[in-house]
């Protein structure tokens, strides 16, 4: 009878589970078949979910109407500097905050945390117009610049610095190490795990922003894909099938990324929320 | 032992000098700057700011968008309470111990990681006059005119809070689930030995414990439902009465280039901004604890 119930149970569960996998998934499974049909029939009763006449003409399609690649590049461009100014500035900037003894660290500290209890909105406009001053409207760096240091990066950083044990960084500086070699030899060494959990969390920040760099950018060859997929949206309205293998070329990519990483989303947040 | 010292100070400008800096430009100097941009009349040409005092702040009360922006974010927060309900009903389902449940996890944040853009034009194919939606209800004989998801002004925001939900679950979901792998399991242990049934460990255990991941991602959606612009911009562009705060700031600043209105905009819905978080921190006491 018990044996019974809890087989039950695991039948209800996995049909739960499987209902909520197509809840969460049909947009992108319907947009992946629209994408292999032929212009003669999107919308037939009942819908094909599996084109009966699959083609690739519209990914041939994209790549001679859409510069795909060039979008491709963009990204790839402004995600690296991203992440990597956001990594080493946070690495760095964090370092001193938690490990060196200096007059007014405390303050620093807490001005640097303050921006976070303000919700400040007048960046957007504001940033905007320091970027064209600088002279970097329409450059990646313009892109990049006003989120290569980050408040969260900066306290990630710090969170892990803190728990290096004081005794090996004593321990080398009795062995002669200076204050650099003990950044670089003892601590930098053992908070490297974190800054790939920080690399992560930049690269999905960067492969998925929106408003900045359509705000920033006004040539479309230097959009990136997010910003080149939705002008798309509007100019080739009528024609879903060709958008809709867009789409699927953008998906891939970070859908293969998210699949070899998702361990750290879980385990970065273990860490951020209770900390 | 000085030069230690030395080096110490050295490192701390060497470390801290650029991230201040940058910190500085596009974070510190905006606060101040946005407040008197928005008192002026910005030329965008010649890049001055000629001083009108409440002119930008009038002009906007007079715009009836203003007010719809306003009614709408309130309304967007209805997500929230839908969202963080479902999110940790979803959680505490795949943190069973089962076969293929991280395949499932995987799914069920795919949402998440593909982006607004791309979960907007799924959306919005879905959501379309010609859609999916409204071509099955119409073969299915549920509706005899298709509805207008979309263009409806009754009906659009409704739509896009929807998308806003669907896309968000995911999100919560994990950040849900590494709190409850964060208690420890030695609890529930004690608990089934001393016979709690899994209703009471539920209620008595879990959520209870769960209240700080609670109380975090409360803040947070709050905040995103009265920030949202990406489902708004590529759904409707604003239009049928959806415009939000962020689509309101948007559209003054950069379709229309009225920086000083689009700045008191600003000012205004930081405003409303602050006064949500600290609603939120007296409301969950968040204020005395330590985090």
């Amino acid at each position: 009878m018990r044996k019974k119930r809890k087989i039950i149970k695991y039948v209800l569960t996995y049909i739960i589970l499987i209902a909520l996998a197509l809840f969460f998934t049909f947009p992108f499974l319907w947009v992946i078949s629209t994408s292999f049909k032929g212009p003669e029939n999107i919308f037939t009763w009942p819908p094909e979910w599996i084109p009966k006449k699959p083609t690739i003409e519209n990914y041939i399609a994209v790549f001679k109407k859409i510069p795909m690649a060039k979008y491709f590049l963009n990204t790839l461009i402004i995600t690296s500097l991203g992440v990597i100014f956001q990594v080493i500035f946070a690495s760095l900037a964090a370092y001193p905050l938690a490990r060196l003894n200096w007059k007014g660290k405390n303050l620093v500290f807490k001005l640097i945390l303050l921006p976070m209890l303000i919700p400040m909105q007048g960046a957007l406009i504001v940033n905007f117009i320091t970027i064209i001053k600088l002279g970097l409207y329409n450059t990646y760096l313009g892109v990049v610049l006003p989120s290569a240091v980050t408040i969260f990066g900066i306290f990630l950083m710090r969170q892990h610095y803190l728990s290096i044990p004081a005794e090996l960084e004593d321990a080398a500086r009795i062995d002669g190490c200076n204050e650099f070699q003990v950044f670089w030899k003892i601590s930098f060494p053992l908070v490297r795990p974190a800054t790939s959990a920080l690399a992560i969390f930049a690269f999905t920040a960067y492969w998925n922003s929106f408003l900045w760099p359509l705000i920033v950018l006004n040539s479309p060859d230097k959009y990136p894909v997010q910003v080149g997929l939705a002008q798309l949206s509007s100019s080739f309205e009528p024609n879903f099938r060709i958008a809709s293998a867009a789409i699927v070329l953008v998906m891939v990519p970070i859908l293969v990324f998210f699949y070899f990483t998702q361990r750290f989303f879980i385990e970065g947040y273990k860490g951020a929320v209770v900390k | 032992m000085k030069s230690r010292k030395m080096q110490v100070y050295f490192i701390v400008f060497l470390f801290l000098g650029i991230p201040l800096l940058l910190l500085g430009i596009f974070t510190y100097y905006p606060i101040i700057r946005g407040v008197f941009l928005s008192f002026t009349k910005y030329n965008m040409l010649l890049g001055t700011a000629k001083w009108v005092g409440f002119e930008n702040y009038k002009a906007l009360f007079k715009d009836k968008y203003f007010y719809t922006a306003l009614q709408n974010i309130m309304k967007y927060l209805i997500v929230v309470p839908f969202i963080q309900f479902f999110s940790i009903l979803l959680a505490i389902l795949v943190n069973q111990k089962i076969p293929g449940i991280k395949f499932f996890r995987t799914l069920f944040y795919v949402p998440v990681i593909t982006g607004s853009v791309i979960v907007s034009m799924a959306w919005k194919w879905i959501f379309n006059v010609d859609g999916l939606l409204n071509y099955t209800l119409l073969n299915l004989g549920l509706i005899k005119e298709p509805i207008l998801w979309l263009t409806d002004s009754h009906l659009a925001i409704y739509s896009a809070m929807f998308v806003t939900f669907w896309r968000g679950l995911g999100y919560y979901m994990v950040i849900y689930l590494a709190g409850l792998q964060n208690i420890p399991s030695d609890v529930y242990e004690a608990a089934k030995i001393d016979g709690a049934n899994s209703k009471q460990i539920l209620f008595k255990i879990t959520l209870p414990l769960l209240r700080p991941t609670m109380l975090f991602c409360f803040i947070i959606s709050t905040l995103a439902a009265l920030k949202v612009f990406e489902e708004i911009y590529l759904l409707t562009q604003g239009a049928s009465g959806t415009a939000t705060m962020m689509y309101l700031i948007y559209d003054y600043a950069f379709v229309r280039y009225k920086f000083g209105i689009s700045a008191a905009a600003s000012v205004i819905f930081s405003f409303i901004l602050l006064i949500f978080t600290i609603i939120n921190f007296k409301f969950f006491g968040l204020g005395g604890e330590k985090r």
